[in-house]
């Protein structure tokens, strides 16, 4: 063995050995105090580990990835101009286009059942599944000249399998929408110094794109640190309208700030990209990695102290208030994003597959960006189980739960098996400057206040707690609401896309009646979501976050069908367990969980249960808690049957799209050849300059 | 990919400026699409990533790098309406050819 080998294996050694360590002081913890660094130290050392060994060997023996074939970037520009994206640029590009707030929202109310099961998801998944989707996608796609994920399904699996794409991806589309504006909600209602600093964003952003593109053209550092300013100076302000006369104009009802975001969204799809849209997303990004690097930095200084149970009881008996469900399949439905995201492979296979230099990056760029994800959603766990568990649950079930005064959740939490006093509550509040902390669903308050403990505890102390937690909402929610203007952006597209199928004028994109009515159309639909989950006596999270999570993982489902698909048509059987075994575990998950929310008998569970239960209640004129009044019976009644129809039309496009590849991998395997979709070899000149 | 600029954008640059194709990125949680701009800019203050591209008239044409990506291969014609002082550059590109190209909805190559 010569000495760089031994050096490697050393220090692969070492590395293994530390994450063995720290699985081993998370695992074996039972009451004893947990450092918040083993939680990063396992995470870290499974990564480097996975990406050493486990990404390498997909990319050379399952992929086999070829760096003397031209990517489509080179090949496309026929050597020219050719300047390749610089590995590292690119890298920065794909990772910011996939952390959304999804690695922030599902990790925090998955903490319900304790941090041991969404830290085992989180790491184990992104590894064998969440990762291996991002790179495998953005390899075939690569090998594709960037075809997308819906082109994709529609070659290689045939229309019915395209179209149950399409229709996954808009349907989804719409709940995510939906789900992430109620978090929004949930976070502004009655805060007037978050809402002045949110609605601060909106003119910041659009004074950023005139000055970017009228007054000082193509400065974009510039223009992002002016940016950067402003919206410290807003959270700032935000602090003196709160307590000045103005407060009474920034305390919105939740019902109120509905309409407010639904007239943004509408607004916002139909202005020019250059105003709104691609300035805010500058700022967002900014704040992203700023934000995202500094909580990494707080985490490993202050080393805080996780004060959640590695496991609580609502892992096993499904009882928990933030959400119904046991441990499977509800921990891997709630986290999403940071393990296995049906949506990265949109990305995946737009934008990114065209940028790509050489084709071993995929490694870097596929898997190296999802696990640097992944590590996000580390963090916000990391920052909710850190808070006091009687918080925790204060914050986090519904007002249906413990009520809306510190006095009524003190005595809820207590149920629950927590202990906090009014005391504590009222204080928590008063440290942030918010007026309560009860029931303040949808994870985003919970993270903020987690954050401002880290971020107080490594800047400004005490004092500075309130600040950090305004910072942390206003993070949240400017990510929140890029998603919000952009996602209603690609629905309004895609509704005009398919109409026109039915009716030409649709397919005009420049006709603007078509236009409009499209975009109505589309804020409409996730605005009667967000309006039933503002309105849901039973919690509009607690409701629709599931359903979010299934809708998700459904897409994960039918990206890796295609990957699965294409690497049997390509030859490679033998390793079609690569993309075959998270398949099956998503479909599993996927499929348990929409069984369970259609078909339980437990009311709390199943979705026309609780129809049933509540159906039944109002015919004999019983109210049934938390619902007050006849029309609060009638809510949740409608909301319970439209979920439900919806989680039993999510599991139904599953079935088809796989019983669809099946099909086509039976007709593969029983012909024995190879079907090559492949872009044909063309010899990089990148690697014949480097020979 | 070849950029024609007409007669009425031909005119209405001045002699220190180049036409940008610009990408913006629209964010959506866990995955991205981005659209398409044209505008003037000062050769003097075109940012380092901006590429040259194919264009006639040649080397009045830069491109960042992912309209480039998403634009490559195609002939892409460039106008320029003028209201008094202001002025704006347009394409013939689809609406929504950014979020098209993101989506695998632009027309083919051939079309």
């Amino acid at each position: 063995m010569n000495a760089t080998r031994l050096r490697s294996v050393l220090v692969w050694t070492a590395v293994a050995g530390v994450g063995a360590v720290a699985w081993a002081v998370l695992a074996l913890s039972r009451g004893e105090t947990v450092s918040a660094v083993w939680l990063v130290a396992a995470a870290l050392g499974s990564y480097a580990i996975a990406y050493r060994f486990y990404a390498r060997f997909i990319a050379k023996r399952v992929l086999r990835v070829d760096d003397t074939r031209a990517t489509p970037a080179e090949r496309l520009d026929d050597g020219v101009d050719f300047q390749p994206t610089d590995r590292r640029v690119l890298f920065g590009h794909h990772f910011a286009a996939i952390a959304g707030a999804g690695p922030l929202v599902g990790p925090v109310l998955a903490a319900q059942m304790g941090y041991l099961p969404g830290t085992i998801w989180i790491i184990v998944g992104v590894i064998f599944a969440g990762a291996v989707q991002d790179m495998v996608t953005l390899f075939f796609s690569m090998r594709r000249d960037g075809k997308s994920l819906g082109q994709m399904a529609r070659e290689e699996i045939g229309p019915i399998g395209g179209a149950a794409a399409l229709i996954g991806v808009f349907a989804i589309m719409i709940i995510l929408l939906a789900v992430l504006a109620l978090v929004v909600v949930n976070a502004l209602a009655k805060s007037p110094w978050g809402t002045f600093s949110i609605a601060m964003t909106i003119p910041i952003a659009l004074f950023m794109g005139f000055y970017m593109r009228v007054i000082r053209p193509g400065r974009v550092a510039e223009t992002s640190v002016i940016g950067v300013v402003l919206l410290l100076a807003a959270i700032v302000a935000g602090g003196w309208v709160q307590t000045s006369s103005w407060a009474g104009t920034f305390t919105l009802e939740p019902k109120t700030l509905v309409l407010w975001l639904v007239g943004y969204g509408f607004l916002a799809s139909v202005l020019p990209v250059w105003m709104l849209l691609a300035p805010r997303d500058y700022l967002s990004t900014f704040m992203k990695i700023g934000t995202i690097v500094l909580l990494a930095v707080g985490v490993l200084v202050t080393a805080p102290v996780l004060r959640n149970d590695a496991f609580t009881d609502f892992a096993f008996n499904g009882n928990g208030p933030v959400f119904a469900g046991s441990l499977f399949p509800f921990v891997f439905i709630t986290i999403a994003c940071g393990a296995l995201s049906g949506f990265h492979s949109l990305i995946a296979s737009g934008t990114t597959p065209k940028l790509i230099q050489k084709e071993s990056q995929v490694r870097l760029i596929g898997y190296g960006a999802m696990l640097a994800e992944s590590f996000v959603a580390v963090m916000a766990l990391i920052a909710a189980s850190l808070l006091d568990p009687g918080i925790y649950f204060a914050m986090n079930a519904p007002a249906g739960v413990v009520g809306t005064t510190v006095e009524s959740a003190s005595a809820a939490v207590g149920q629950l098996g927590f202990a906090i006093t009014p005391q504590e509550l009222q204080a928590a509040a008063a440290a942030v400057q918010e007026s309560t902390l009860v029931a303040r669903t949808g994870g985003a308050p919970t993270f903020a206040v987690g954050m401002s403990e880290i971020f107080s505890d490594l800047l400004g102390g005490d004092a500075m707690k309130a600040f950090w937690y305004h910072f942390a909402i206003m993070f949240e929610a400017l990510f929140i609401l890029t998603t919000v203007d952009a996602g209603t952006r690609v629905g309004r597209f895609m509704l005009q896309d398919g109409l026109g199928n039915v009716w030409k004028p649709f397919a005009r994109v420049s006709w603007r009646p078509g236009l409009w009515i499209t975009s109505a159309a589309v804020v409409l639909a996730w605005g009667y979501f967000l309006y039933a989950g503002v309105s849901d006596p039973l919690g509009g999270i607690n409701q629709l976050f599931p359903l979010f999570g299934i809708a998700n993982q459904l897409l994960a489902a039918i990206a890796l069908t295609v990957c699965t698909t294409l690497i049997i048509k390509s030859g490679r059987v033998r390793w079609a367990w690569v993309t075959g075994v998270p398949l099956a575990w998503d479909v599993a998950v996927t499929l348990t969980a929409s069984w369970q929310k259609v078909f339980s008998s437990d009311p709390k569970l199943g979705f026309f249960a609780q129809r049933e239960k509540y159906a039944d209640a109002l015919e004999q004129g019983k109210l049934l808690a938390p619902a007050k009044t006849p029309e609060q019976m009638q809510a949740v009644i409608t909301n319970s049957t439209v979920d439900g129809v919806l989680a039993a039309a999510f599991a139904l496009l599953v079935i088809i799209v796989i019983l669809d590849a099946m099909r086509v991998w039976r007709k593969v395997l029983r012909d024995g050849t190879k079907h090559s979709t492949e872009s044909p070899y063309v010899p990089s000149e990148l690697s014949l300059s480097r020979s | 990919m070849t950029f024609r600029l007409d007669a009425l954008a031909r005119n209405a640059l001045r002699p220190d400026e180049v036409v940008v194709v610009d990408w913006h990125v629209t964010g959506l949680c866990c995955a991205d699409s981005g659209e398409f701009s044209v505008r003037a800019l000062r050769r003097g203050r075109l940012p380092r990533r901006f590429r040259p591209v194919d264009a006639l008239p040649h080397n009045i044409v830069y491109a960042h790098p992912t309209a480039w990506a998403h634009l490559a291969k195609r002939d892409v014609a460039v106008s320029c309406r003028r209201a008094g002082p202001l002025r704006w550059f347009t394409t013939d590109l689809p609406p929504d050819a950014g979020l098209r190209a993101c989506l695998g909805r632009l027309p083919p190559l051939n079309a």
